[in-house]
């Protein structure tokens, strides 16, 4: 997805407007002069100013028949399946590997996104335990990683 | 300080079986990353700190070293085979080596790319050993005064080389500074933007971080390529050094040129290989007798970016080192691996671990004889590495990244850091934001604030101390040059023109 210029611009700008507003409760030093704010504070109205300055090029290229927002060509409905399964596959090990285990998950993951990515199923499933064995004894036994045991804790 | 104690120490670190087969599984690891299209050697390091988090400092470094210097050259081969480049360094001549592949020079090319590989290599090197101990006596010197103005030309040279919207590169850069101001202040030990979340208090965790940007992004970028667009594989045999000094003879001025100006490119806070590449293309394009040939294959451009890109590596490294400012997206993900190891970049470590130092120069030596053998290894394999069904290699990737970032705090909140900070770098990428800034400002925005805020109490909230240090004020008036520069330029030209 790209964005034309003008809501990259609004975006620096809501976004530095919040930082400033926000940094404003930030404690300064014992004799008044600013502290933790500074930074925070100085940034933020460079953001803004950088944003302001997104706009008039935005608005050229509306001008120019440029919509707000422009799909890329690759973004069809494939590309979009194969980027949000990625993005979810992330999401599941973030919520599931506690419970489920880091075998589990991980064999699910490699097996959902191969599967996704147009594989097939005993291919698929051939690399997830071969992936996820490796990265098992890889992370988990040589390098000791903690990795979660869950349902296969026995 | 180099001593015949200290040469040995690193000799000794070095000369480890342990620290050679590092060595060796990093290269192997540097050639297949660097000769998968898609996959970047930024992407590579970032991979490869979980594991050497877990490593004494020595055979960490070696194993990045020789990493890049591998990854690197291996871009060369796909560019050189299906013209897509391994990673973006090889973009810049990919058209001339294509074109010489059709005409059935594919194993010569590979063989001219891969010395003047080794010896771009050894030219970043030699500058690395003599121009690094140099700049760490005079920066020994330095004051928070001077840091601060170093970052601030860090950061300023990030915004200026990136290509592409000064506004865009400066957007990504305040991003990265605001998400460095994120965990406890350090003038009054107040917790910023951390919404009473405890994972936050020590900021982002670099290396989540790195993750997403480089991997998680690069997976997001080729899921959404279709296999069909890709080139057909052309298969080549033969003796790959045959016929190869042929055209290193012809362009040994723009190799040699070429190596020097791809260090120095290096050396500048956030232009790495790829832009050595181009800038060097560039150069040799500008001086050649023959300009209109490049791009339709000669040799001339392709042997003095191929010589820049490596010699590039070495270059980085320098003020990485000495001042802990990284020369490009690779150091600064080297440099979150030293603070990791306890060891802060900077003057003081040539004379408190020069073991290191040294052992950084014997690896960046050691990697670029390896180059050799095992160039010639990737480039004879490379039609089985280039067969490797990338629909299969994505997943895999994907749960080594999240593994990795998990391995690094043994916390799900860091798996959490990498998606987000991973799906934030693709959008950049597709709206022309370049994410090397913002990485520079995740890298050099505690050094600003820290100097800054140190200076300022220490001068009592005066700002004349920042002009008044000889050194101080000669870097302060760069940084200042280079930021009227955009709106000094056009006056200027503007000017000229009239005056024509």
């Amino acid at each position: 997805m790209r964005f034309n210029n003008i809501v990259i611009g609004i975006a620096a700008i809501l976004s530095g407007s919040f930082i400033f507003v926000y940094s404003q409760s930030f404690p300064s030093l014992g004799d008044g002069r600013p502290g933790a704010s500074l930074f925070p504070m100085v940034l933020s109205v460079l953001l803004v100013i950088v944003g302001l300055v997104q706009i008039p090029s935005g608005v050229k290229n509306v001008k120019n028949k440029e919509p707000l927002f422009t799909r890329l060509p690759e973004f069809d409905l494939q590309g979009f399946c194969n980027f949000l399964v990625v993005v979810m596959c992330v999401m599941f090990y973030i919520y599931a590997s506690d419970s489920l285990g880091f075998l589990i998950t991980s064999f699910l993951v490699v097996f959902i996104m191969t599967l996704t990515l147009r594989a097939r199923v005993t291919v698929s499933i051939a690399v997830a335990v071969g992936a996820t064995l490796c990265i098992y004894l890889m992370f988990g036994k040589m390098l000791m990683v903690p990795l979660p045991v869950g349902l296969l804790s026995f | 300080m180099v001593t015949f104690e200290n040469l040995a120490n690193a000799a000794g670190l070095l000369w480890d079986v342990n620290v050679i087969i590092v060595i060796v599984l990093a290269s192997m690891y540097g050639l297949f990353v660097g000769a998968m299209p898609g996959l970047t050697a930024s992407m590579a390091t970032a991979l490869l700190v979980p594991v050497t988090f877990f490593m004494e400092p020595v055979p960490a470094l070696a194993a990045m070293v020789a990493m890049e210097a591998m990854a690197i050259f291996a871009g060369d081969i796909p560019a050189t085979l299906i013209r897509i480049p391994g990673t973006p360094s090889s973009a810049a001549y990919v058209e001339d080596s294509y074109a010489l592949t059709k005409q059935g020079q594919a194993s010569r090319v590979m063989g001219v790319q891969l010395v003047v590989s080794v010896i771009g290599g050894f030219i970043g090197t030699i500058i690395l050993i003599f121009l690094a101990p140099v700049l760490a006596e005079v920066a020994l010197n330095f004051s928070t005064y001077e840091y601060f103005w170093l970052a601030c030309f860090g950061l300023s040279c990030a915004v200026m080389v990136s290509g592409g919207s000064t506004s865009k590169a400066l957007l990504s850069l305040l991003t990265g500074l605001l998400f460095n101001c994120v965990g406890i202040d350090i003038a009054v030990g107040f917790p910023r933007f951390t919404f009473d979340n405890p994972n936050l208090f020590d900021g982002f965790s670099f290396i989540p971080v790195m993750i997403g940007m480089f991997g998680v992004a690069e997976i997001l970028r080729n899921v959404l390529v279709k296999e069909s667009r890709i080139a057909p594989f052309v298969t080549q045999t033969g003796n790959i050094f045959k016929g190869v000094w042929g055209p290193i003879k012809e362009s040994w001025w723009p190799m040699l040129h070429s190596g020097v100006v791809g260090t120095a490119v290096g050396i500048l806070p956030g232009a790495g290989a790829d832009i050595a590449a181009w800038v060097t293309y560039g150069i040799t394009k500008r001086f050649s007798k023959t300009p209109e040939k490049f791009g339709h294959g000669t040799y001339e451009g392709l042997v003095a970016a191929s010589t820049a890109n490596n010699s590039a590596l070495a270059g980085a490294w320098v003020p990485a080192l000495v001042f802990g400012i990284p020369g490009d997206s690779i150091t600064a993900i080297i440099i979150g691996v030293l603070y990791m190891k306890n060891i802060q970049p900077g003057p003081n470590i040539f004379t408190r671990s020069p073991e290191i130092i040294l052992a950084v120069y014997g690896t960046f030596i050691m990697a670029n004889i390896l180059l050799i053998p095992f160039g010639w290894l990737a480039i004879k394999l490379a039609s089985k590495v280039l067969k490797v069904p990338r629909n299969l290699l994505y997943p895999v990737i994907l749960m080594f990244c999240i593994v990795g970032a998990f391995a690094i705090n043994n916390s799900v909140f860091d798996i959490g850091t990498m998606l987000a900070f991973g799906v934030a770098a693709y959008f950049m990428e597709c709206n022309s934001i370049p994410v090397a800034p913002a990485i520079l400002g995740l890298v050099l925005g505690d050094l600003l604030e820290r100097s800054f805020m140190v200076s300022m109490m220490k001068s009592e909230w005066s700002l004349t101390p920042f002009f008044e240090r000889p050194i101080s004020a000669t870097l302060g008036a760069i940084v200042i040059l280079i930021w009227i520069m955009p709106v000094l330029f056009p006056y200027i030209k503007r000017k000229m023109a009239k005056g024509a």
